[in-house]
């Protein structure tokens, strides 16, 4: 790793190149568009149909449920990295651990479609 | 290794008969593994071997970690057969209940059996994950879900302040091995700085898990708002599991450094004895006052980390022991009495109205109280004894403070023996025949604790 | 030439360290102070983060993978215990309709 610091430059570049650019934009929007002012415009809903209620009504339980057991199940992918790196390394031994491993997940899998979680309309 | 097995394989079997609807199978599949899981555990002390070899170098079961575990196997037995009347209330969710107390226990072995630092973490967090569900497992009741918050985030909490403090040990020793760690800071190869702060991190994570004094804030709360068999199961399998791992890490691993982290731990104890019992004195309800007293004997327990003697595991033990049948058996009465209100005034008139649950608790208060033939009392005069020479104000403190302890316990008895009666709870006394083994198990367990202890 | 001395440093294992205390004392007093029991949650998660980045970076310095293998574990664990927070939350929420961790206080003396 024998970088000095001129290799460093594009980045330092880069970096000026962006923070300039959006600068740039910030400051030609201000000026160029046009300027109206008036109370419909200024209000939370300029167009459309009058808003009504709140907006943080309760959502359906059910989607909750989807994204946790989407969470927990998505997460435990990252054991199959190692696996898959070190697949020839590993042998016999490693497959059986790995479908061990699967296993426990399918009977969670298989518990929360038992319990229900998953269906829509109960 | 083979009993962890088969107590997993029982939580998952039990989860998945409770399918079922039949409250009464989960309990038997529960029973009959965690039964076999203990006769696994006998088996393995006294021939050796277990009776199948698997090799894990993350585990070992040697004849510490097989007394511990044995003993958590059993309260885990008394606490499901005695909390069966609260489980089965809701029949949709007992297995999970049960199931959810089993994996508990899977982590709880974990963190007894751990020789690496992987294995503890694991444990740990397989120790606390369900009991987090369990506390707030009163779904409608807003006292159990606040408490299971309160206990989720300091858990929570706890767990990261020990990682990074795992982090800075790893970083001090290169490695996450016991033995390897252990070594490292013997040779002095481990780096000064690094170590300290992480050894430091680490005791105050497990200062806050087992609830000892500048850390003790939630375990009132947590205990007050959880299903009254929840608070047993916290106050006598976790504070076991904890308190063993402490015991592992400290004086085992983290030798070489004894004299940083035993100073730290005299103030501390001295602060949790006397925090604990003071505070204890003042409660009026039954389960903020277990909690209090669960603060003190946390401390009591940490003498015997401190101590360097080659007993202290065994101390621990029989410390343990006492403490925790005597937990389980005032928390099924409490369970029985059922109290609204959760008041020691709910108790009046128990013992009188029924003369069996007031033999047994007489016996588990005065355990707890450490009168003389009673379990509790060896605990304590073991742990005492061996610490008195290298500690002698440490342990006339804690002699002291448990005079204080002495007072509320008695004053309890005093109220649960009164002749006039709170007619509205007592009315409800009757235990199950489940119950009524179980209680008879911890009132003989209190009382030969003395032949055990030689 | 001045920029090349900054930049030709190397980054070695002090700045991880300082980094990673400074995310997780970030995390540990946010989760001291704030009160919306989300912010909480996100508090733990950077304190385990800060955790991460510390391992990785040990790892890489004893040139060893057991480090890493340990991040594995933290991230799953911590993806374990969020689902369950969040699970406590949701029912905590419909119970007293609020996050905010201050109007927790039935449980008192």
């Amino acid at each position: 790793m024998n970088s000095t610091g001129i290799d460093y430059l594009p980045i330092v570049l880069q970096i000026g190149v962006i923070g300039g650019f959006v600068a740039f934009v910030l400051f030609i929007t201000h000026y160029l568009g046009p300027r109206l002012k008036s109370k419909k415009k200024d209000s939370n809903w300029e167009c459309g149909i009058e808003s009504e209620g709140n907006a943080r009504f309760p959502v359906s339980v059910r989607y909750f449920m989807t994204a946790i057991l989407f969470v927990l199940f998505d997460v435990e992918v990252i054991f199959f990295y190692p696996y898959a790196v070190n697949f020839k390394a590993l042998q016999l031994e490693g497959l059986l651990a790995v479908i061990l491993f699967v296993a426990f997940f399918l009977i969670g899998f298989f518990y929360v479609l038992k319990k229900g979680a998953l269906e829509w309309e109960k | 290794m083979d009993a962890l097995i088969i107590v997993f394989v029982t939580g998952l079997i039990s989860m998945f008969i409770a399918m079922a609807k039949k409250p009464v199978l989960v309990l038997a599949t529960a029973m009959i593994g965690l039964s076999s899981a203990l006769a696994l555990m006998i088996n393995q002390w006294w021939t050796g071997t277990g009776f199948i070899q698997l090799n894990y170098e993350g585990l070992l079961f040697d004849k510490p970690s097989i007394l511990y575990s044995s003993l958590a196997i059993s309260f885990v037995l008394l606490i499901i057969a005695g909390g069966y009347s609260y489980f089965k209330q809701e029949v949709e969710h007992t297995g999970e209940y049960i199931s959810l107390l089993i994996f508990s226990l899977v982590g709880a072995m974990c963190m007894i059996a751990f020789t690496d630092l992987f294995m503890f973490f694991l444990g740990l967090e397989i120790l606390s994950i369900p009991i987090y569900v369990m506390v707030g497992s009163k779904k409608r009741d807003i006292l159990s879900t606040e408490a299971s918050l309160k206990y989720f985030f300091t858990g929570s909490l706890a767990t990261g302040i020990l990682l990074f403090g795992t982090a800075w040990v790893y970083g001090a020793t290169g490695s996450f091995k016991i033995n390897e760690i252990s070594a490292a800071i013997l040779d002095g190869s481990a780096k000064g700085a690094l170590l300290n702060v992480g050894i430091l991190i680490m005791m105050a994570a497990f200062l806050f898990k087992v609830g000892a004094a500048p850390f003790h804030f939630w375990s009132p709360d947590v205990y007050g708002g959880a299903p009254t068999i929840v608070t047993g199961f916290m106050a006598a399998v976790v504070k076991l599991a904890g308190l063993f791992a402490f015991l592992k890490l400290f004086t085992f691993t983290f030798w070489g450094a004894y004299p940083l982290w035993s100073g730290a731990l005299f103030g501390i104890i001295i602060l949790t004895v006397i925090v604990g019992n003071l505070s204890a004195l003042a409660q009026t309800r039954f389960k903020r006052m277990l909690a209090f007293s669960s603060i003190a004997n946390a401390g009591y327990a940490l003498i015997a980390i401190m101590n360097q003697s080659n007993w202290s595991t065994w101390n621990l033990w029989m410390y343990i022991y006492g403490y925790g049948f005597a937990i389980i058996a005032l928390i099924i009465i409490s369970l029985l009495v059922n109290d609204e209100n959760d008041s020691i005034e709910g108790f009046r008139g128990v013992g009188r109205k029924n003369p069996f649950i007031g033999f047994v608790l007489t016996v588990s208060l005065l355990s707890l109280a450490g009168v003389p033939p009673l379990a509790g009392f060896f605990g304590k005069y073991m742990v005492f004894a061996a610490a008195f020479k290298q500690y002698p104000v440490l342990v006339i403190t804690a002699i002291a403070t448990s005079g204080i302890g002495m007072v509320y316990y008695l004053r309890f008895f005093m109220t649960a023996m009164a002749k006039e009666e709170n007619e509205s709870t007592v009315e409800k006394l009757k235990p199950s025949i489940l119950q009524t083994i179980v209680l008879l198990i911890c009132a003989i367990a209190l009382l030969i604790g003395g032949y055990i202890a030689y | 030439m001045v920029l090349g001395s900054i930049f030709n440093a190397g980054v070695s294992i002090e700045y991880y360290i300082v980094l990673s205390t400074i995310l997780f004392v970030i995390g540990a007093i946010g989760v001291m102070v704030r009160r919306n029991a989300i912010i909480l949650l996100m508090c733990i998660e950077l304190m385990l983060n800060a955790v991460n980045l510390l391992m990785v970076a040990f790892s890489t310095y004893f040139g060893k993978a057991d480090g890493q293998i340990f991040v594995f574990f933290i991230m799953v664990v911590a993806a374990a215990e969020a689902t369950v927070g969040l699970s406590i939350l949701v029912m905590a929420y419909r119970n007293i309709r609020t996050t905010d961790v201050g109007l927790f206080n039935k449980l008192k003396g």
